[in-house]
């Protein structure tokens, strides 16, 4: 066996470990874990009765939620990317010493801000999806502690996209800010 | 015989290796090589197949656990959800990163600003009341559940 047969081996090998280990992280992270819920008879009876009309429902939701994760997402895409960014530049190679770290500090925290929405929505969508393929009529505890969960990540998406807003209007704030260092 | 002569060959390759000094192939190797001489083409296709089930397997793993399959609207059931998507001509939203900067300039970027701001607010919240019992139907009363997503 050469030298450069026993490289590629090893090399191999390494990879081999590498790729197991990105995906079992992939996989294992991706499975929602959430508490059954403390539910009386009478609540768990309902339950029963209605959560497969409720799963209905819920799958609509998530059609239109993902529709509009993505109309979102491509809007703060394109406010960072092709508006904030580009300003940025040029405020700052004319030497608008006063508006630029503003402006700069904003688009860094709306950055930021996004990553978390894409990051709630994704654990939101995950909660949804773990209470779509659950059997609820078998398991209406596991079932509703799901929905509770989705229901508390949908609240975490919400307030992201509250925190959006804000720093929307933030960076406008900046812009006016800068409008007068110019007129100065 | 068959056996002595297989044992006797494997002999001379290790003696071949010593001499030359390399190591001894592995277990790993002798089979791949055995197979190979034995099932030739047969055996490269079927190699070339479980390689392209791998990448296969490595691939949609990424796909679904990067959370791209999230916002994949292609996939069954999200017809209705295709025809929810804005489409936009994002070259008129562009704003130059090079140039002077005046009120005119400030003027024509907030316009576009303001748009794209006053685009997002038209999308859903995602309000969290949507998941709550009596709109999924979670209800005593048998009443038809109502959809309560986005318009």
């Amino acid at each position: 066996m050469t030298l450069g047969h026993c490289i590629i081996r090893n090399m191999f090998k390494k990879i081999s470990i590498v790729v197991l280990a990105v995906l079992a992280v992939f996989i294992f992270g991706q499975i929602s874990y959430a508490k059954p819920a403390d539910l009386s008879p009478e609540k768990e009876s309902i339950i029963k009765q209605t959560c497969v009309s409720a799963q209905t429902v819920l799958q609509r939701i998530q059609h239109n939620d993902a529709a509009t994760r993505v109309n979102r997402g491509q809007g703060y895409e394109t406010i960072v990317s092709r508006l904030m960014v580009p300003l940025n530049t040029r405020t700052t190679s004319n030497g608008y010493n006063d508006s630029a770290p503003l402006l700069i500090d904003t688009t860094k925290n709306f950055q930021q801000a996004l990553e978390n929405f894409k990051e709630d929505y994704e654990s939101y969508d995950n909660s949804v999806s773990a209470a779509l393929r659950i059997k609820c009529q078998d398991k209406p505890a596991d079932f509703y502690g799901y929905l509770e969960d989705a229901r508390s990540e949908r609240q975490k998406v919400s307030n992201g996209i509250t925190n959006l807003a804000g720093l929307i209007g933030e960076y406008r704030v900046n812009v006016l800010k800068l409008n007068n260092e110019v007129q100065q | 015989m068959t056996i002595l002569a297989e044992r006797k060959k494997a002999l001379v390759h290790k003696v071949k290796h010593a001499a030359q000094g390399r190591k001894p192939d592995n277990w790993f190797t002798r089979l791949f090589s055995r197979l190979a001489q034995r099932f030739g083409l047969p055996f490269g296709i079927l190699l070339a197949i479980l390689a392209a089930l791998l990448l296969t397997a490595i691939s949609m793993t990424l796909y679904f656990a990067s959370g791209t399959s999230k916002l994949d609207l292609s996939r069954p059931g999200y017809e209705s959800a295709r025809g929810q998507i804005r489409q936009t001509d994002g070259n008129n939203q562009n704003f130059s990163a090079s140039g002077d900067i005046d009120n005119e300039v400030i003027k024509d970027f907030l316009s576009k600003y303001d748009k794209e701001a006053k685009d997002l607010s038209q999308y859903s919240t995602f309000n969290e009341s949507i998941l709550g019992d009596p709109q999924l139907g979670i209800t005593e009363q048998q009443t038809t559940p109502s959809d309560g997503a986005n318009p």
